[in-house]
């Protein structure tokens, strides 16, 4: 029997004590769990699977990787702040239970299968965070690091996906003669791709199609790829790598992480680990690791946390900001972003157009572009994730700002020019993608508040109203509707500037009144 | 090192050498105040005569025995669960007479043994009104007659529940449950003379049935709550709600779920979610009425222990749990049938 060593030592739990789902539910199994933890294995009941999710977080933060920084943070009373230095730079000591991204984003991703780029600096642990999640799978770190692909501009797209046997070749009368040595990664559940920004364009397009939809082709064999969970690593994500980044990959992408510094007063634990000889990853504790079939349950437990319509209307309104351009056209549909984008007309141009609207004040002037529909259901299956890692079984305010900013920080691109930028304190937001989106998303929630859209939202229930469904509405009802929406259009036309969330409610209205005048016409006919 | 250790054990120790300080240094890292001489002493007289006592009955298991030992001594030292300045006086004797009374059953899983008993052990030894001493001696008594580990685990939760853990009432009946009748049955202290059915169904409608003991009349069960300042958990005289079926006691935004039945009373700490779902009780159940320092119940009287005002109380048709507006204890009475 060999020891357990010290390194394989798990956070006791519950790892938050208040995640109990049912009060009178005082389990007696949790007589042996305690200060000594479990050896092996658990002691008659294994825990659930968030708390086993928690478990492998805090396991790496306290063991694996050295990662003292906390800027997922909750609070459930006031937090304290402190304001330090010339700049005013504010510190926040959170109240509640609160996170390291550069861990938690990837183990989420890990639980959703879902896409994560690593950002940083060379020696930040973006390739050993990786391989962890890759021994979390089940599998030995000799398997994960053989199998991890390592960018380089040679790359070519049978080193990325297999080679024909060389001997089919020479003897097959058609190509399906032609057996194909696929590569082992491509049936592993942890993909990794090392340093995706130095491979070769035309190797990126093959990834392409395995990363979209799961499949990879050589002279016309496929092999179907498992459902799995992706990392990439890159130095650089701003086109610093060999190659250009192509933008459907990067769209791809679901959430990028960046890689902090090293904090200089946790030396004596890289200490350790040179005199102890100790390497995290080869002592990840079996009772942190997940089968497929936990990872297929996990999965469906964290799409069934419920998003709240509070919390779903503050993300819509939210989203609704950044896609409205006024000038890009001029039928109402196209005044998008994406009109202009489509033209190639010069954005500089366009976009300082005076259309009235106070430009400091409209979030969607900070934006060169709006959010794609792949971008809002990552969004709300981060925001499920970590509700669910948290233990809650609905995803609240916090948790849909917290996972924002990684979610959107390749997917809302900045317009730097915008006034927004120009305001004393705001400058280092052109480089600080996470405290821009954090910033914006905040600001929306204040113009949200200010409009009182909880409790004075005439669309919604104007389109609550039409929900409950057409059948039996008699025609005098339709009219009666009909000319509702016609006034509250009229109203709003009385002098208000046209911004994003009323461009998104004014397109509503005309498809509900499509809805209702379709229906007369059909009452009509009756 | 004492030169008296069995020879298995300094064997063991011998040819791992390396090994064993290896772990003595990284654990080093993680516990600071790990102490050298207090693992010293752990080893010598908690695993030293857990070894001994397998040896005679499954010699083969030493060297397990060992391992199990050393790993688990450098967390329990590490952490100031044993030596000196330990959090429970107690553990160490207890832990050692638990291990040795359990040789037999241990040497089938002699880590997954330790641990679970360290854990155990340190729950009934934290618990206030617990009695750790009933549930390791109740332990050493079915030792014998246990044929698995598993086994073991089931009957160390029931014993558990009846050593004072009543928050884990419902679910130590249904780990009695999966017990074979002849051990279940003693395990809640009840003989052969009923079938365990009926017997966990007097359970389930009666929580202050004890098997063998005759039905008591109206009385103070237990008190139980002190103030903060004298140790207890209470910053303010604490009020006493209901939440579904069960009772929650709330003192300065603080909230706690009480569990009581007859073999104990255990506070388990509630979130501030299920604090806003409780209510107040408003009426209490027919033919209770409430003086100064006393109870009337079905024509019966019964003296409080405090003699200030009932500031609330919950109540069902087994149970009354009453709070003072001058007091931080709670007291429970058990209304007869």
């Amino acid at each position: 029997m060999a020891l357990t060593d010290i390194f394989r030592k798990l956070s006791s739990a519950p790892t938050i004590p208040e995640a109990s789902a049912s009060p009178r539910d005082f389990d007696v199994a949790d007589l042996y769990r305690g200060p000594l933890g479990a050896p092996g294995e658990d002691v008659l009941t294994e825990p659930p699977l968030d708390e086993k999710l928690r478990q492998a977080y805090f396991w790496i933060v306290n063991t694996a990787i050295i990662s003292p920084h906390y800027d997922v943070e909750y609070n459930d009373t006031p937090p304290q702040s402190f304001v330090l230095g010339d700049s005013k730079s504010r510190l926040t000591l959170p109240t509640a239970q609160s996170y390291s991204s550069f861990v938690l984003l990837p183990l989420l991703t890990f639980a959703m299968r879902k896409k994560c780029l690593f950002i940083g600096g060379p020696g930040r642990g973006k390739t050993a965070s990786a391989i962890l999640m890759g021994v979390l799978a089940g599998n030995s770190v000799r398997d994960v690091r053989r199998a991890m692909q390592h960018g380089h501009p040679q790359m070519t797209i049978a080193d990325l996906l297999g080679n024909p046997l060389p001997a089919d070749l020479v003897t097959a009368q058609q190509m399906d003669d032609i057996r194909i040595a696929w590569r082992k990664w491509l049936g592993m559940r942890v993909k990794i791709i090392d340093e995706y920004n130095r491979i070769p364009t035309r190797t990126q397009s093959a990834l392409l199609t395995v990363l979209g939809d799961n499949y990879a082709e050589v002279l016309d064999h496929v092999f179907e790829c498992p459902e799995s969970a992706w990392y990439f690593t890159a130095n650089d994500d701003q086109g610093g790598g060999t190659y250009q980044v192509i933008d459907a990959l990067r769209d791809r992408i679901d959430v990028v992480v960046q890689a902090l510094a090293f904090n200089s007063r946790f030396l004596g634990d890289l200490l350790v680990r040179i005199e102890e000889n100790v390497r995290p990853e080869e002592l990840v504790p079996n009772q942190i690791v997940f089968t497929e079939a936990e990872i297929d349950r996990m999965q469906t437990e964290i799409r069934a946390v419920a998003l709240g319509a509070e919390v779903r209307r503050r993300l819509e309104f939210f989203a609704s900001q950044f896609e409205f351009c006024e000038v890009a056209g001029e039928q109402f549909e196209y005044k998008t972003k994406d009109t202009l984008r489509l033209s190639g007309a010069e954005w500089h141009t366009q976009a300082t157009l005076d259309t009235g609207r106070d430009r400091l004040k409209d979030l969607g002037c900070q934006s060169k572009n709006g959010l794609s529909v792949r971008a809002l259901m990552t969004l709300i299956h981060y925001a499920k994730g970590i509700a669910y890692f948290r233990g809650r079984h609905t995803v609240d305010l916090d948790d849909l700002r917290q996972t924002l900013p990684f979610v959107l920080h390749d997917k809302l691109t900045p317009d730097v020019d915008a006034p927004f930028f120009d305001v004393a304190g705001n400058e280092c937001l052109r480089m600080d993608r996470i405290g821009w989106l954090r910033r914006l998303f905040d600001a929306s929630c204040a113009d949200y508040d200010r409009l009182d859209l909880d409790r004075n939202d005439p669309v919604a229930i104007i389109a609550t109203e039409f929900r409950a469904g057409l059948a039996g509405l008699s025609a005098a009802e339709v009219r009666a509707r009909l000319l509702r929406i016609e006034r509250l259009i009229g109203e709003w036309a009385q002098g208000r500037k046209l911004y994003g969330h009323l461009y998104d409610d004014l397109l509503q209205l005309k498809y509900l009144h499509q809805r209702y005048t379709n229906y007369a016409a059909w009452l009509k006919a009756q | 090192m004492s030169a008296e250790i069995h020879e298995v054990f300094a064997a063991v120790l011998r040819s791992g050498r390396a090994e064993f300080n290896h772990r003595f240094a990284l654990a080093k890292h993680q516990y600071p105040s790990l102490n050298a001489a207090d693992f010293n002493d752990f080893l010598a007289n908690t695993v030293d005569p857990w070894l001994r006592a397998v040896l005679v009955v499954r010699p083969e298991c030493g060297p397990d025995v060992v391992l199990a030992g050393y790993e688990a001594g450098l967390s329990l030292v590490g952490q100031r669960l044993v030596g000196a300045g330990a959090q429970s006086p107690a553990f160490a004797g207890l832990l050692q007479r638990l291990l040795v009374g359990c040789a037999g059953v241990s040497a089938l899983a002699p880590q997954r043994l330790l641990f679970a008993a360290g854990n155990a052990l340190h729950h009934l030894t934290q618990t206030p009104a617990c009695y750790p001493e009933f549930w390791v001696s109740e332990l050493e008594r079915f030792a014998p007659f246990l044929r698995s580990f598993e086994q073991w685990l089931r009957v160390g939760q029931v014993l558990a529940w009846r050593s004072g853990l009543a928050h884990y009432r419902a679910s130590a009946l249904r780990s009695a449950d999966t017990l074979p009748p002849e051990l279940a049955l003693p395990a809640v202290g009840a003989g052969p003379e009923l079938p365990w059915p009926e017997i966990r169904a007097r359970f389930e409608r009666d929580p202050w049935f004890v098997p063998g003991r005759p039905e008591q009349g109206l009385r103070v069960v237990k008190e139980i709550g002190a103030f903060r300042g004298f140790g207890g958990l209470f910053a303010a005289p604490p009020r006493v709600l209901r939440c579904a079926e069960s009772v929650l006691v709330a003192s300065e935004g603080e909230a706690w779920w009480l569990l009581v039945d007859a073999f104990g009373a255990t506070l388990q700490r509630a979130s501030s979610e299920e604090l806003r779902k409780a209510v107040v009780q408003k009426d209490p159940p027919r033919g209770l009425a409430f003086a100064r320092g006393q109870l009337d119940w079905q024509g019966e009287t019964l003296h409080l222990p405090s003699d200030s005002i009932v500031s609330s109380f919950a109540a069902d048709g087994r149970t009354l749990v009453c709070s003072f507006a001058a007091s931080h204890s709670l007291a429970v009475v058990a209304l007869p049938s």
